[in-house]
This record gives C-alpha cells, structure tokens and sequence, in this order.
C-alpha cells in the first residue's frame, strides 16, 4: 500500500469509472423501458472499440490529421455505427419478442452476445489489436496537477463523459421523446394506450443506449491500454451492469453514480494489492446488494427482483 | 406421458427395476468392450466428453427447466468437483494410498459431489430471493467468481491459505482412471434420477415452483427448500461429471469453468426443450458432436457458409414447426409432408457437403438439388400450408444462394472491406461453432420459446405422434 499513489489511482479509477456510467446508462434506460437485461450491451461497446481503432488506423491518417478533429471523427463514428448497430439487434432479435415469456428474452440476448462476439471474429482479426492509447493524444505532453499527472486522454475521457450526460439529461427530462420514454418506462401499457408510439420509444431507447456505448468503447480504447478483442465487452459489460444495478436500475443518475463507485472500487483493489481478484469483486458486490438492498442505491423501482 | 392404469404390485415394480439396471449395465459393458477398442483415440474422446456434456446439460435441465431457476453458472459445479477430486487424487493417490482405481473414483465422485453439492447450497440461497434474468446473472457472478479464485490459487502470495491448485495454469491429477463406462453409468443415473424425481411427489413440488411459485406456495410446498434441494442436486451430479472429467482429461484449467461454457450448457438445454430431460440429452450430445463434426469440413468460402447458416435455420424451423403442429396442436401433418420434409433435409445436407467437394460430378450435385426442389415443391402443395412458409422460404434461400454463388462471389470480391475481402477469404467451419450456436439459439427462440421438443419426453406415443398420426386420446403432457 503506497498512500501517495493514491490520488493518480482515484484519478484513474474516476476516468474508468466515466466509462462505466456510460455502458451503464445504456443497461439502464433499457430495463426502464423493456424490464430485461440486454446482455448484448457489452459487445456493442467492444464494436465501439473497434470502429474508432479503425478509425484512427485506418480510415484517417494518425499522424498528420489534427488530434482534435480526430478525437471528434473517431467519437462520431463510433457513436452512429453502434446507433446502427443497437437498432438491428432491437428490430429483427428484441421486437419479434415482445411479449415473450421472459426467459425467451434473455435467451436470445445471449444469442445475440455470442453472435456479436463470434461474428466480429469475421470482420475484426481474433489476434489481439494493439491499443490505440499512444497514437492519439490531444495535449503534447500531460499537465502535473499537484502531483497527479493527468494526460490528455484522460481529460478527454472526462469532459466527453460530462457533455454527454449532459445532453442525455436534458433529452429525457426537455423533450416530447425523452417525455414518452419516461412514460413508457412508467407503465408499458398505459402509455401506449395514451397514443405514444411504444415502438418507436423502444427504438430510440436502443439508439441512444447504444451510441453511449460506442462512445464508452471509444474512450477506453483511446485511454487504456487493454488490447483489443472481440471479447473486450464481456468484462466491462457485466461491470457496468452490476454498475447500473448498484445505482438502482432504471435510474439514470444512479448508473452514472454506480459506474464512479465501481471505477475507483476496481482501482482501489489493484492498489491495495489483490489485482488478481479485481473482477471477482464487481461480482461479489452484485451478489450483495442484490440480497440486501436490490432496489440499489437511488431506485424506487417496484419491480420484484 | 401415458399414464397406464395398472394397479401397483412391488413385485413388478422391482423386476422393472432390477432388469432395467442389468440392461443398461450389460449395454454399457457391450460398448466399453467391443466398440470403443474398434474406434480411434480421437473419436473416442469425442463421444466420452459428448457424454459428459449430455450429462452435465441433464443435470443443469433440475435447475433450469423442471425447477425453473434459471441458473447461468453450471460449470462452475462442475469445476468444483473436478478441482476438490483432483487435488486429492494428485495429493493423495502417490503417497499414500494404494486402492483400487475403481473404488477410489467412486471415492472421489463422492467427494466431489459433495462439494459441488455445498456450493450448490451456496448459491441456491441467493435464489431464494432473486427471480429470472437477476438470478441469470448473479450465478453467472458465482461462476466468474468460482474461476477467478482458482485462478488466484497458485500458492503464491495473492492465494488464500497458500493453496496450490495450479493457478491460472492448470492443475494435473496425473491418473487417468475414468473410462467411457463410468460416464454413460453417470448419464443414466443422472437421467433416471431426474425422471424419478418427477415421477414423484417431490418431482410435483418442483414442476409447480417452475409455474407458479405463489400457488405452490399457497397449496403448502416449501418452495424454498425445492429450489435450494434443486440447486444441491444438480450442483452434485454436475460435480461428480467433474470428477470423472479430472480423471479422464488427467488436468483440469479454470478456463473448464469459463463462462462460455455454462453458456454452452445452458444453450443445451435451453434448444433441447425447458425441462426435457429427453431433450437435454440429446441437444446435449448433438450440440458436442456437430462442432467436432464440423472439423472435417474444409474451408468454405462466404456464400458456402452462408448457404450452411440459412440451411440450419432452416432445419430448426421445420424441427419447430414439426413439433409445434403434430405435438402441440395433435394435428399432425400428412406422413406424406413429413417424409418429404426429412428427405428434403437429408438432400439440403448432402447438396451442400458436395457442394463443398469439387470432386463431385455435377450430375450427382444437379441430382440432389433436383431433389431437394422437388421435396419444396411437394412441401409447399401439400394442404398444410399455414405453418410452412418460413420453412419454404429459407430453404428456397439456400437453394437460391447456392446457385448463384459464382456471380455473388464476383460481386463480393469488388467490396472492400475492413479487414479482408469477404469473398476471397475462406472460412473454416469449425471456428465458427460458437457463432453457428448463436444463430441456432436465437432462430430456436424466434421459433419456439420453449424448446424444440418443449416439456415433452420419450415415449412410442410421442414418436407416433409426430410422425402425423394424432393419438385417439387426448393427454396431459408432463
């Protein structure tokens, strides 16, 4: 235990944590809507990864573009192809559910996870991608702040969080959609009795859910340097999961609370030294508040778990 | 299931009995013996752990389908059981003890089912309170949960009590004790214990916790104590399946534990029918089987693949349809319509295998595919038509696909894709089971949510029934 690595892992764990409350934010809004777990969240972020690898690698030049412009184009492209992507997997593998027992449900989103996980073996190579953490960075050299070295991804990482969830606020709380979301997700069948078009709500919910994925994939490939894989959303995923379920599912500020606590938790572990056991631990404190309080931290929610 | 009205007499109760445990025991002894010494080292390792996997999908259907819990975390049982066994056998075995190879796998089954089964207590409680896809998940954390404190073991300083059961590598047992018989012994237990269980008053306490857990509740069963009871015995045979796995494999890794694996067991029961133990075992041993099949495949192109993946939605769609209209419905299609649609199947199989042989002589290809169009034709004029189209329409896809698969492979060849061009790129079949079993499971949900064969079990009046004859009496189904 070093005390004074301890603000640079809070930092870390708080820039991992961002992106957490991003996937989290997705699990959320759709067991809102729809009451199930969309197991397939995870691997729309690894496809989120993956397109701003391609991106940066690929389709534009590193090292001559402008970091900036960059950083933009890597974070719109992965934020539209995931939209694209979440709105197939609602319409040809949710949609003809609807109404399913349950556990149909559930089945066919571990269908469409495992798809989504071999299939990339398809398109993406299975050998492990570099990580795109070096090659783009917006400050030339990172700001020492008391102590604590923040480079320019990370501040990135933050402030695209921030804006977003920003945006994401004003969405459902200002606008007519965001308005039939929350109705929808109050009661299924009133509101589309009262003539809100419950297909539609249910496609924007995955869109949405879906492009802040590709955006939490996004920032954890250009900040972290884990390889990339097609598995690289399995972990994650289910860690925004127990995220979204600490902050009280359906409840959009708890997921971004659930995800902050879950980042420093997890860097907090690798810091006291058990680093071997730091996914084992996001598991264990599912199981626990799930037995002592399963409406989670902020939720209200009726639902009988 | 046929309930015949026999009054009962102890006498042939335990003659059935008696004679069923020698034939099964002479039948296992007739394929350890005379089989297994004719078939070579890999095809038997194929079929033992096909075995082991029906066993393991049999145990997971307690769970799953007859309690109705839905439990995502099977394999970790059944590395419990391979771990606890395997270090007594490789501590054990060397120093020590000199016993009988025989007894001491019964030794040891023993003791690994009694830890899976005290693991199965462990996450039998949090069930208590958690229902559907919360109970899916936290099993599925007590897996994850299970492989990474193996993982952790290796007697270093990150291990608890330094415990060495090899880590993240692997852990070697080092006697291969466990022989094919041990396994088809350990399925037919498992199956007989669940068929018992539901022939019983207890088997009732479980089935009504699955439907209806607040009326079960109300008519006074311990609906706890069912779920807890189910969690423990599928938990032990699954650890016992573990043992004998330990003793076969002679190395276990916690990567045996992985959750890809309780998907895979999960997806075995899930496709063969929700609380089917017919079913469980039988998409148990097929769904092992058809991966290593795959195998000797060689590599496809693009269209190929495709034509193979609308092919198998296709055949689970007539498999769905079939079930759904002759069982459910007691109608039965004509035995003219089901002929044609198994031979269309057989014919689909065999026109794509040659398709993949260049060898073949296009007459032979033209002869199997004029078949198979003459099978869709008969198919579609047959009076059934109502459950027919999807069937029709993929199988016409794949008949489609494989005729114009030159120009769609030049066409292909002009989009640039991200990696690699779809169309020059070969494809092994074999690397893509897992994405196979993803489609299979998703086209089996959209077809049939409960199953393929659904809630229902062997019987001659089942199989009567689905060939197009409706039985004369109308019964309930187990």
């Amino acid at each position: 235990m070093n005390w004074s690595l301890l603000p640079q892992q809070l930092v870390i764990g708080i820039q991992l944590g961002a992106v957490y409350a991003l996937i989290a934010l997705g699990y959320t809004m759709v067991y809102g809507v729809l009451r199930f777990i969309n197991f397939a969240h995870g691997d729309v972020y690894m496809v989120g990864a993956y397109l701003a690898y391609y991106t940066s690698m690929q389709w534009f030049d590193h090292t001559t573009m402008n970091p900036y412009f960059l950083l933009i184009a890597m974070l719109a492209i992965s934020m539209v192809g995931c939209a694209c992507l979440g709105l197939l997997v609602e319409r040809f593998a949710y949609r003809p559910l609807r109404g399913a027992p349950k556990i149909a449900v559930l089945i066919t989103a571990i269908g469409v996870s495992l798809f989504i996980e071999y299939g990339g073996k398809f398109f993406f190579k299975t050998s492990p991608k570099p990580s795109i953490a070096q090659e783009v960075n917006v400050l030339s050299k990172p700001i020492n702040l008391f102590g604590i070295v923040l480079d320019g991804s990370q501040l990135a990482v933050l402030a695209v969080t921030v804006v977003l969830m920003l945006a994401l606020w004003q969405f459902v709380t200002r606008t007519s959609t965001g308005r039939a979301m929350r109705a929808v997700s109050h009661d299924f069948g009133a509101a589309a009795l009262m003539g809100v078009n419950v297909d539609r709500v249910v496609a924007i919910t995955f869109v949405i859910g879906s492009s802040l994925a590709g955006a939490g994939g996004m920032m954890n490939a250009t900040s972290f340097g884990t390889p990339l894989d097609p598995f690289y959303g399995l972990v994650p995923g289910v860690k925004a999961f127990v995220a979204a379920v600490l902050g009280g599912i359906g409840n959009i500020p708890g997921a971004v609370v659930g995800g902050l606590i879950m980042g420093v938790m997890e860097t907090l572990i690798v810091w006291l030294g058990y680093g071997g056991y730091k996914d084992a631990v996001a598991f264990v404190l599912l199981i626990v508040i799930l037995l002592i309080k399963p409406s989670g931290l902020f939720g209200s929610n009726l639902e009988k778990v | 299931m046929a309930t015949v009205a026999h009054s009962y007499s102890p006498a042939r109760f335990w003659t059935v009995r008696l004679a069923s445990v020698v034939a099964v025991l002479l039948f296992l002894g007739a394929i350890q013996l005379l089989i297994i010494p004719k078939l070579n080292g890999y095809d038997v390792r194929i079929l033992t752990l096909a075995l082991l996997m029906a066993t393991l999908s049999v145990s997971l259907n307690i769970v799953n389908g007859i309690t109705g819990q839905f439990s995502m975390g099977h394999a970790a049982f059944y590395v419990i059981g391979a771990y606890a066994s395997g270090k007594v056998t490789s501590v054990m075995l060397d120093k020590s003890v000199h016993m009988n190879p025989q007894l001491w796998l019964l030794l040891m089954v023993v003791v690994g089912a009694v830890a899976a089964g005290i693991a199965g207590i462990v996450v039998g409680l949090p069930s208590l309170r958690l229902k559907g896809d919360y109970l899916a998940i936290v099993t599925m954390g007590f897996g994850e949960i299970v492989r990474i404190f193996i993982n952790n073991q290796d007697g270093g300083s990150s291990s608890l009590f330094h415990l060495d059961i090899g880590g993240s590598y692997q852990l070697k047992v080092g006697h291969k004790i466990t022989e094919f018989w041990h396994i088809g012994l350990l399925l037919v237990i498992t199956i007989a214990i669940s068929r018992n269980l539901l022939k019983t008053i207890h088997g009732l306490s479980f089935l009504s916790t699955r439907e209806d857990e607040l009326a079960a509740n109300a008519v006074g069963v311990n609906t706890t104590m069912t779920k807890v009871v189910a969690f423990v015995l599928g938990g032990a045979l699954a650890g016992a399946a573990g043992v004998l796995f330990a003793h076969y494999n002679t190395t276990v890794a916690p990567d045996d534990g992985a959750m890809a694996q309780s998907f895979l067991i999960v997806a075995m029961v899930v496709i063969g029918g929700m609380g089917s133990i017919t079913g469980a075992c039988i998409a148990g041993f097929a769904l092992s089987i058809v991966p290593e099949a795959l195998r000797r495949f060689p590599p496809i192109g693009a269209i190929d693949l495709l034509a193979i993946v609308v092919g198998i939605i296709a055949v689970i769609t007539l498999a769905g349809q079939l079930t759904k209209r002759s069982i459910d419905q007691n109608k039965g299609w004509s035995a003219f319509t089901t002929v044609m649609g198994y031979l269309f199947c057989l014919a689909l199989a065999v026109a794509i295998w040659f398709n993949f042989k260049s060898t073949v002589s296009p007459v032979i290809k033209v002869i199997f595919i004029g078949i198979s169009l003459a099978s869709i034709v008969a198919l579609l004029l047959t009076p059934a038509k109502a459950s027919l189209p999807r069937f029709g329409h993929f199988s016409v896809l794949v008949l489609v696909l494989l005729a114009i698969k030159v120009p769609i492979a030049a066409l292909l060849h002009k989009i640039p894709l991200v990696e690699n061009n779809l169309a020059q790129t070969t494809y092994t079949p074999s690397d893509l089971r897992w994405a196979l079993f993803a489609i299979s499971l998703i086209v089996v949900m959209l077809v049939r949510p409960q199953g393929i064969l659904g809630h229902y079990e062997w019987s001659w009046d089942l199989a009567a029934r689905l060939f197009g004859r409706p039985s004369a009496g109308k019964e309930v189904a187990a």
